[in-house]
């Protein structure tokens, strides 16, 4: 058992560390509220000149063939600064690692480089109106038709659709199937498409999500993911592993728990020593739930899949970071519950405040989390 | 970084596992509670003669050589099958503190603690809990006698010991540690019994007599590192009973039927299970951490009080879902699943308690992300 960082390791986070310290600047998240984006075009292509989109991808696809760890190194320094890094993950985790999985060599030689260079986004739709969690029941239908495909239906709660410039889409392309995990086709769709149409949904954490309607969307052959009707099992059996295999929201707590441990620190108040104890478990859990978070970046480097592992780390640094939020505010007082930059930590207290959502709903509730992590880990029986 | 045991520590675990299922089953730790230590020694000295008690002791002091993660596992497995915390008390604290502060002759003593003949009962909680405040035992010298005089509470592993260690304020107002005979005149005890039926003891000392030699010199950092290491090997031993109540608690919920079906196919039930094995889960990973950090610096104040709080708040939580999916069961005598839950809130407070915990916690000023 060895817990250190290898040098190699080491030299990588010094380098995102300085990199985000440079770049990753105020006036980088005042041009995102003016543009009401978390997708920042300008820092992105910064990411991609520095190679930095597609660590985890093998070399001869145009990524760099690191392991998990740097991908949770990158992750946790980054967001140390808060810096804007979803696109960059769907598009390398969602889309590009679901090509190299289970696309075709066509679609490899397309997209891969397009993404790595920073010139292409992707994001990825599953959830529809009346599929959330039974993700599985998605109606949106893909219909073959001389050699390409028809889509028509509906997605919600999409990330990034606003400014992205592919959609990968599950969609049900046999309705005939036995079984609703049958039948499921994936698409990578421009949505540039006509037919093709993207409405915002503003929530209450700052940045929208979007609703997208197919209407008869033409989508070629050559675009369809993996094969036809298999797109359940890849998802499940790629996909979403992908998505759990780096470390995430680990940065963000750490950050928050040592500016929230300097306030106290420096503050004489009443409140704040009534709530330096608190503080201190919390820190002492965010520490305890980053190495778990290393532990489970480490196992998918070995080669395992701890499917459970994954949703507990979701669960837990979700939970956390609401905690933190919640008791960040009671450490602020009215001060943590002004909006705006100019408020007490730049105002991320109260962003995260009303942006936790996002990471406790996002990627599967934690109702749907504890039941993989009843079922899968602790071999409890469905449900009948 | 590597997260996997190696192959002597994949042993290590399977053996002891093996070893307490044989020598320590539930059914011997019943008798513990109703014979006292003498269902529990014997088991202790074989421990003694396996080479378990000396792990993490160096080989040239007589150990078994190892280190603070070796001892982390093993301590996973006892506290797995809820062994007395006899080794922490007499060797991780008493025998690292004679060996890290000790003179030679004083060195002495160790090989009879690894071997489990002799037992040193440290007695240095002095007020409701342990403290980092200096003790307030004085040692007087009377001409050319030592003697000791004040009060210590709550020491554990009394009733087994053949010597004391206690720390007291010198004439100098230095900190020592000075080995007691238990037999010597002059110490009133009073037994209390816990939750776990386990016996402690207050003691007073009134002008105790103490032998020149048997005065240790003055280092409260290296007994801080003592207690850190200590503090880690109790965490690991919460997360062992921990790691084993979750594991009945999941065994009863598959077995155990209700309205047709196993109780487990709830979602009730499952989800308490399975917040369970979170915390279960997260504060193993910051024990295993701790561990490896104390051996590869030596020190490690900040994550071992991390450890300890969180492991406690684990093992808390975990045998309290493990009982409650129990139900009416949970909380009878004859299942087995409650004796689990009367140790968690002392695997909590063992060597240091968790508001200690907070207030170190609370007072380091580093930040949490750091270049290692």
């Amino acid at each position: 058992m060895d817990f250190a960082f290898s040098d190699e390791h080491r030299r990588f986070r010094e380098e995102v560390r300085e990199f985000a310290r440079a770049e990753v600047t105020a006036e980088l998240f005042a041009d995102m509220e003016r543009r009401e984006s978390e997708f920042h075009p300008g820092f992105h292509a910064k990411l991609g000149e520095r190679g930095w989109i597609g660590l985890q991808w093998p070399r001869e696809y145009g990524g760099r063939g690191l392991d998990n760890l740097h991908v949770s190194i990158f992750n946790e320094e980054m967001e140390y600064r808060f810096a804007p890094i979803s696109r960059c993950r769907t598009s390398v985790v969602f889309v590009g690692q679901s090509i190299i999985a289970f696309g075709s060599e066509e679609q490899k030689r397309y997209f891969l480089p397009r993404i790595a260079r920073g010139e292409l986004t992707g994001v990825w739709a599953l959830t529809e109106p009346d599929a959330g969690s039974d993700a599985a029941a998605i109606r949106l239908r893909a219909d073959e038709q001389d050699g390409a495909w028809l889509l028509n239906g509906e997605k919600i709660f999409t990330s990034g659709a606003q400014d992205a410039d592919y959609v990968m889409v599950a969609a049900r392309s046999d309705p005939k199937a036995q079984s609703k995990y049958n039948g499921i086709s994936l698409f990578l769709v421009p949505l540039a498409s006509p037919g093709l149409t993207v409405r915002p949904i503003k929530t209450i954490g700052g940045w929208s999500v979007n609703q997208e309607f197919f209407d008869n969307v033409h989508v070629p052959n050559w675009l369809l993911l993996g094969d036809k009707n298999k797109g359940w099992q890849n998802i499940t059996r790629y996909t979403l592993n992908f998505e759990r295999a780096g470390i995430a929201r680990t940065g963000m707590l750490l950050r928050l728990a040592d500016e929230l441990a300097g306030i106290v620190r420096g503050s004489p108040g009443a409140g704040a020593r009534q709530l330096r104890h608190q503080l201190a478990e919390l820190r002492a859990e965010i520490m305890a739930g980053r190495w778990l978070g290393y532990r489970v970046a480490w196992l998918y480097d070995q080669g395992q899949i701890p499917t459970s592992e994954s949703s507990m780390i979701k669960v837990l640094t979700a939970d956390l970071l609401a905690r933190i939020a919640d008791l960040g505010t009671d450490i602020l007082g009215w001060a943590g519950l002004v909006r705006g930059s100019d408020a007490p930590l730049q105002g991320r207290i109260e962003f995260f405040l009303r942006s936790i959502w996002f990471h406790l709903v996002g990627g599967g509730t934690p109702d749907i989390q504890r039941n993989i992590i009843a079922q899968w880990g602790l071999g409890l029986p469905r449900e009948p | 970084m590597n997260f996997d045991l190696s192959e002597e520590q994949r042993m290590l675990c399977e053996t002891a596992r093996k070893f307490f299922a044989r020598e320590f089953p539930l059914a011997r730790l019943r008798e513990l509670e109703s014979r006292g230590w003498d269902a529990f020694m014997p088991v202790y000295r074989k421990m003694g003669e396996i080479g378990y008690l000396g792990i993490a002791v160096p080989e040239q002091a007589g150990g078994s050589g190892g280190t603070w993660i070796d001892l982390a596992l093993f301590a996973e497995e006892a506290g797995r099958a809820l062994v007395p915390t006899l080794q922490i008390t007499s060797v991780v604290l008493s025998g690292q503190a004679v060996l890290a502060l000790g003179n030679e002759a004083q060195r002495a003593r160790l090989p009879a603690l690894l071997t489990g003949e002799a037992v040193i009962a440290p007695a240095w909680i002095e007020a409701t809990e342990a403290s980092r405040e200096p003790p307030a035992v004085r040692m007087a010298t009377r001409g050319e006698a030592i003697e000791l005089n004040g009060a210590k509470r709550y020491v554990e592993g009394y009733a087994p010991a053949s010597e004391l260690l206690v720390s007291a304020r010198d004439p100098a107002d230095a900190v020592r540690f000075v080995l007691v005979s238990r037999q010597a005149a002059g110490i009133e005890t009073e037994e209390v019994q816990l939750t776990s039926l386990d016996r402690v003891h207050h003691l007073r000392f009134a002008q105790v007599p103490v032998a020149p030699d048997c005065v240790m010199p003055a280092d409260w950092n290296a007994w801080l590192r003592i207690i850190d290491a200590a503090k880690i090997v109790a965490a690991a031993w919460s997360i062992g009973a921990a790691r084993a109540a979750l594991e009945m608690a999941v065994a009863y919920a598959k077995d155990r039927k209700q309205f047709g079906r196993p109780i487990g196919s709830f979602q009730a039930v499952q989800h308490r299970l399975a917040d369970a094995a979170i915390v279960l889960e997260q504060a193993s990973a910051m024990v295993r951490y701790a561990a490896w950090l104390c051996s590869s610096q030596g020190s490690c104040p900040r994550e071992a009080a991390m450890a300890k709080l969180v492991a406690g708040r684990a093992v808390r939580l975990v045998t309290h879902a493990a009982t409650l999916t129990h139900g009416g069961y949970g909380f009878m005598e004859e299942f087995d699943i409650q004796l689990y839950f009367r140790r968690a809130k002392q695997f909590e407070h063992l060597v240091e308690g968790p508001v200690l915990q907070r207030e170190l916690i609370a007072a380091d000023s580093e930040d949490l992300l750091r270049a290692r």
